[in-house]
C-alpha cells in the first residue's frame, strides 16, 4: 500500500482535479436520478389526473344538482360544458388544470368556428345519449379534444338531487403543458442522494474518519434541503466534492502511476457503475418523492417507521417475519447440507457420485417453476402433501388458507428444497480438503468420533462455510420467488418478507416512491447485518482482503 | 463410541445399510417434486394429478405435451418455439463469454495487484449483492428503454453478464489465490508479459474454477425470469422461461404444457450440472477454505 500512502502525502493539484471529478460524478449520477422520478412520476401522473378530473366532474355535477332541476336543465341547454372549478394550480409538469375560468370549448377562441359548431353538436349529442342511458361505465370515460396549443379532457358524472336523476353534467378540463418544472430542489435533492450513498459506501470501505467529518456535513444539508430546497445544488456538489476528494486523489495517481493495472478492472468496474451503481442510485432518489413526483422529503420513511393504524402489516411485523425466516432457512439449509455432505464423504460409501449428482438437482432448476409445483403440492384438495399426509391417516391440512404458521411452514419447506444443495457442495468441497491424516492423528490421541467432528472438522469447515452462510443469508432475506409464488404473501400480507412488501407497494399499490423507501431500508439492515459479520468474524477476509 | 470413525474396516453392514437407506428416501423426496412434473408432462390432458403416485401411467403416456409445446407457432406462421430456444441459446451463451471476460480479468487485478481503489472495488462488489432487486428493476427498465435495448437480446446479455460479476469475481479470486507465485515470477524471469502470466498460467491453471464460473454465468442467464419478462414484451424476443410463463393463467395453469416445458428448459442446465458437478465441490471452495 505504499503507493496510496504517497498519494495521500502529494495531495495538491491532483486535489482540484479529483474535486472536479468529483462534482462531475455527483452531477451525472444526480441528473440520472431526477431523469427516473421525472419520468416514473409523469407515467403515474397521468392515470392520477384523470382519476382528478372526474372527481371533478363529479363535485360538480353535485353542485349544480343542489341548485335543483332548472339550473341542470339550463346548463345542459346552453353549454355542451359545465366549468370546472378547481383552483388554478400548477403542477410539477408545468401542467395547470381547470383554474377559475369556465372552460367551454364551443367559445374558445382559438377553435375555428367551424370546428367549435360540430363539436358542440358532438357534445350536445352525447350528452342526450348519456342521458339515455347513464351507465356506470360512461361516467369515467373520458375524451381528449385537441385544440391547437391546448388540451382538453372531459370527463361526465351524473347530476342527482334528492335521490332524482337530473342528467349528466360534462366537466371539461383545460390541460396547459407548460415547461416541465423539474426544479433545482429536485436536483439538489438527488445530489444529495447521491451524496448520502457515497457516505454509505465509505463506511462500508472503512473510511471512517473521512466519513464522519462528511457525515455532519450531509446531515446538515439534508436537515437544509427537508425544509428550503433553494441552494442544495451548490452546497451537495461542494460537499461532494470535500467528500471524495481524497479516494479520487488516491486514484488518480495510481491511474498515472499503473495504468495497465486499471485495465484489468475497468471492464467490469465500468460495467457494475453502468448498470448497478447508477440504477441503484436512482433508486435511492425515488425514495424521496411520491408517486406523483412531489418531492415529499422524509415522509416515505416516516410512515414506513411510524405505519398507520390501518395497515396490513406493519414494517416491524415484517422484519420480524423477515428475520425468522431467515434465521429458519439458513439453519436448516446448513444443517440439511452439513448432514448429508458427512454422509457423502465416508470413502466407503459406494455410489456416492450418484447420490451426490441427484441431490443437486434442485439447484439446476428455475426456481420459479418450483416454486410453482410446490404451490401446486400444498393444494389442500389435490397437493401430494395432502396425499402424503392421509398415507398415515392425518387430515389434510389448508396449507395456503388463513393460517400464518402453514403459509410460513409452506413457503420455509418449499425453499429448504431449494437452498439445502448449494450448502451441501460447499461443505463437500470443505471436506474433501481436509488431509485424512489429521484423523488418524486424532484417532491415535484417542479422540473420539465427536470429539474429532468438534476439534478437527468444524474448525476446518468455517473458513468455507461462513462466507456461505453469509452470502446464503443474504439471498434468503432477499429470496423473492417462494415467498411471491407459494404463499403469495398470505394470509393478509402476513406472510410477506420485507422483499415482497416493497414489491406489493410498487406493482400493487404502485408506489415507487414508498417502495423505493422500503427497498433502502432493506439495503441499510444488509449493510448492517454484512458490518457486523465482518467484525464478529474475521473469516471473510479471505475472500475480501 | 469406540468406533473407529473414518477408516474403512469395522463399520457393521447394518451401519452401511441404515446409511443407504436414508441416503436414497433423501433423494427420493428430494426428486419427487421433479418427477411429479415428468408424470404430468407425460399424461394427456392439462390438470394436475391428484394421485400421490410419481410415476407415470404408461398406458396412457403420451407426448403429445412435449410436441405442442415445440410446435408452438405465431399467427404468421412462424416457429416461435424455436425462435425463442434461439434466444436463450445466444443470450445465454454470449452471458456466459462476456462474464467470464469481466470476471476473471477483474478477479486477476484483484488477486495479483496492490492499487489504490482495490479495498472500495472490494467492497463495492460485496454491498452490490445487498441491492434489493424491487428497487433495480424501475431504473434499469428506464436504462435499457433509453438505449433502445428493450426486446434486444444485447439488453439482457449486460445485464446478466454485470448482475453475475460479483459473485463470479469473488469465487475467482479465492481459487488465483491459492496459485502459488513462484510460477509467475519465474516466467516473468523469462519476459513474459503480465498479458501472457493472465492468459497462459492464471486461466489454464484455474480451469476447474472458471468452468463453475461458466456454469453459473450461464445458469443465470438461461433461468432468470423476471428481468426478461420485464425488459421483453414482444413474444419473438421471449426467452424460454418466459415462454413457460404463458402457460400460467390468472386463474388456472395448462399444467401439461407447463411442465413439459419445464422440463425442456431444465435439461440443459441439469446437464451442465453432471458434467461439471466435480468442479462444482472444488471451484467453489477453494478460496474459502485458504483463509
Amino acid at each position: 500500500m505504499t503507493q496510496s500512502v504517497e498519494s495521500r502525502r502529494r495531495l495538491g493539484a491532483p486535489q482540484v482535479r479529483a474535486a472536479v471529478a468529483a462534482a462531475l460524478i455527483f452531477a451525472v449520477v444526480g441528473g440520472c436520478a431526477v431523469g427516473v422520478v421525472r419520468y416514473v412520476a409523469e407515467r403515474e401522473h397521468r392515470a392520477a389526473l384523470l382519476t382528478e378530473i372526474a372527481t371533478s366532474a363529479e363535485a360538480a355535477a353535485q353542485r349544480l344538482a343542489a341548485q335543483g332541476p332548472e339550473a341542470v336543465a339550463a346548463a345542459l341547454a346552453d353549454a355542451a360544458a359545465v366549468s370546472v372549478v378547481t383552483p388554478g394550480k400548477t403542477d410539477a409538469f408545468g401542467i395547470s388544470r381547470g383554474a377559475e375560468v369556465a372552460v367551454d370549448l364551443t367559445r374558445d377562441p382559438r377553435m375555428a368556428p367551424a370546428d367549435a359548431e360540430a363539436h358542440r353538436r358532438a357534445l350536445l349529442a352525447r350528452n342526450a345519449e348519456l342521458a339515455s342511458a347513464p351507465d356506470a361505465a360512461a361516467q369515467r370515460r373520458f375524451e381528449q379534444v385537441e385544440v391547437p396549443d391546448a388540451l382538453f379532457a372531459s370527463a361526465v358524472a351524473p347530476a342527482v338531487a334528492d335521490g332524482r336523476y337530473l342528467g349528466m353534467v360534462r366537466v371539461v378540463v383545460e390541460l396547459r403543458p407548460g415547461e416541465p418544472a423539474i426544479s433545482m430542489a429536485r436536483f439538489g435533492a438527488a445530489v444529495a442522494l447521491a451524496l448520502l450513498l457515497a457516505l454509505a459506501l465509505l463506511f462500508a470501505t472503512g473510511n471512517v474518519r473521512l466519513a464522519g467529518a462528511a457525515g455532519g456535513a450531509a446531515g446538515t444539508l439534508v436537515a437544509l434541503g427537508l425544509t428550503a430546497f433553494a441552494g442544495w445544488t451548490a452546497l451537495a456538489a461542494a460537499g461532494a466534492a470535500a467528500l471524495a476528494t481524497r479516494p479520487l486523489a488516491g486514484l488518480l495517481h495510481g491511474l498515472r502511476t499503473q495504468p495497465g493495472t486499471y485495465l484489468y478492472v475497468a471492464p467490469a468496474i465500468l460495467s457494475m457503475v453502468v448498470l448497478v451503481f447508477i440504477p441503484f442510485a436512482m433508486g435511492v432518489g425515488l425514495s424521496f418523492f411520491d408517486s406523483r413526483g412531489e418531492p415529499v422529503g422524509l415522509a416515505n420513511f416516516i410512515e414506513i417507521l411510524s405505519p398507520p393504524a390501518t395497515a396490513d402489516t406493519t414494517f416491524y411485523w415484517t422484519f420480524g417475519v423477515t428475520v425468522l425466516w431467515t434465521v429458519t432457512n439458513v439453519v436448516l439449509h446448513v444443517s440439511i447440507g452439513l448432514g448429508l455432505a458427512l454422509l457423502l464423504n465416508r470413502p466407503d460409501l459406494r455410489f456416492k457420485g450418484v447420490y451426490r449428482v441427484l441431490l443437486i438437482v434442485p439447484w439446476a432448476v428455475p426456481n420459479y417453476i418450483t416454486a410453482l409445483i410446490w404451490k401446486w403440492m400444498f393444494n389442500t384438495q389435490y397437493g401430494a402433501v395432502n396425499a402424503f399426509l392421509a398415507l398415515f391417516g392425518l387430515d389434510g391440512v389448508d396449507w395456503l388458507g388463513q393460517s400464518f404458521a402453514t403459509n410460513f411452514a409452506a413457503n420455509l419447506i418449499t425453499n429448504t428444497w431449494l437452498g439445502f444443495p448449494f450448502m451441501m457442495v460447499v461443505a463437500l468441497g470443505a471436506l474433501q480438503s481436509i488431509p485424512k491424516d489429521l484423523y488418524e492423528a486424532a484417532h491415535i490421541d484417542g479422540a473420539s468420533r465427536l470429539q474429532a467432528f468438534r476439534h478437527v472438522t468444524l474448525p476446518l469447515l468455517k473458513p468455507a462455510l461462513v462466507p456461505a452462510i453469509i452470502l446464503g443469508s443474504v439471498w434468503t432475506f432477499n429470496m423473492f420467488n417462494v415467498i411471491y409464488l407459494v404463499s403469495g404473501g398470505g394470509p393478509d400480507n402476513q406472510t410477506n418478507i420485507l422483499i415482497t412488501e416493497a414489491y406489493h407497494a410498487f406493482k400493487v399499490l404502485g408506489r415507487s416512491g414508498f417502495a423505493a423507501a422500503y427497498s433502502l431500508l432493506i439495503f441499510f439492515i444488509l449493510l448492517a447485518y454484512g458490518w457486523m459479520t465482518n467484525r464478529v468474524t474475521k473469516a471473510t477476509e479471505g475472500a475480501y482482503e | 463410541m469406540t468406533d473407529p470413525g473414518h477408516s474403512t474396516v469395522g463399520r457393521s453392514r447394518w451401519g452401511v445399510w441404515a446409511t443407504h437407506g436414508f441416503l436414497v428416501a433423501v433423494t427420493l423426496a428430494t426428486l419427487y417434486p421433479l418427477m411429479l412434473v415428468a408424470k404430468i408432462a407425460l399424461s394427456p390432458g392439462q390438470s394436475f394429478s391428484a394421485s400421490l403416485n410419481p410415476l407415470p401411467d404408461l398406458a396412457t403416456a403420451t407426448l403429445d405435451n412435449f410436441r405442442a409445446v415445440v410446435s408452438e407457432s405465431t399467427p404468421e406462421g412462424e416457429w416461435l418455439f424455436g425462435r425463442q430456444l434461439l434466444n436463450s441459446v445466444v443470450i445465454s451463451l454470449a452471458t456466459t463469454v462476456l462474464g467470464i471476460f469481466l470476471a476473471t480479468t477483474a478477479a486477476y487485478a484483484f488477486s495479483r495487484f496492490r492499487f489504490p481503489g482495490r479495498r472500495a472495488g472490494l467492497m463495492a462488489f460485496l454491498v452490490s449483492q445487498m441491492f434489493p432487486g424491487v428497487m433495480m428493476m424501475i431504473p434499469l427498465y428506464l436504462l435499457m428503454q433509453h438505449l433502445g435495448l428493450l426486446n434486444r437480446p444485447l439488453g439482457l446479455i449486460v445485464v446478466y453478464a454485470t448482475t453475475a460479476i460479483p459473485f463470479c469475481v469473488w469465487m475467482l479470486k479465492g481459487y488465483f489465490d491459492t496459485i502459488p507465485k513462484d510460477l509467475e515470477e519465474s516466467a516473468i524471469m523469462d519476459g513474459a508479459s503480465q498479458f501472457t502470466i493472465f492468459w497462459r498460467i492464471i486461466l489454464p491453471l484455474s480451469m476447474p474454477a472458471v468452468a463453475v464460473t461458466a456454469l453459473f454465468s450461464f445458469m443465470t442467464a438461461w433461468n432468470e425470469f423476471i428481468l426478461a419478462f420485464t425488459f421483453m414484451d414482444d413474444p419473438r424476443a421471449f426467452t424460454l422461461p418466459v415462454a413457460v410463463n404463458a402457460y400460467v393463467g390468472e386463474k388456472s395453469i395448462e399444467w401439461g404444457k407447463f411442465a413439459a416445458a419445464s422440463m425442456l428448459v431444465s435439461l440443459p442446465v441439469m446437464a451442465l450440472f453432471f458434467m461439471l458437478q466435480k468442479n462444482l465441490v472444488g471451484g467453489l471452495t477453494a478460496g474459502g477454505v485458504k483463509g
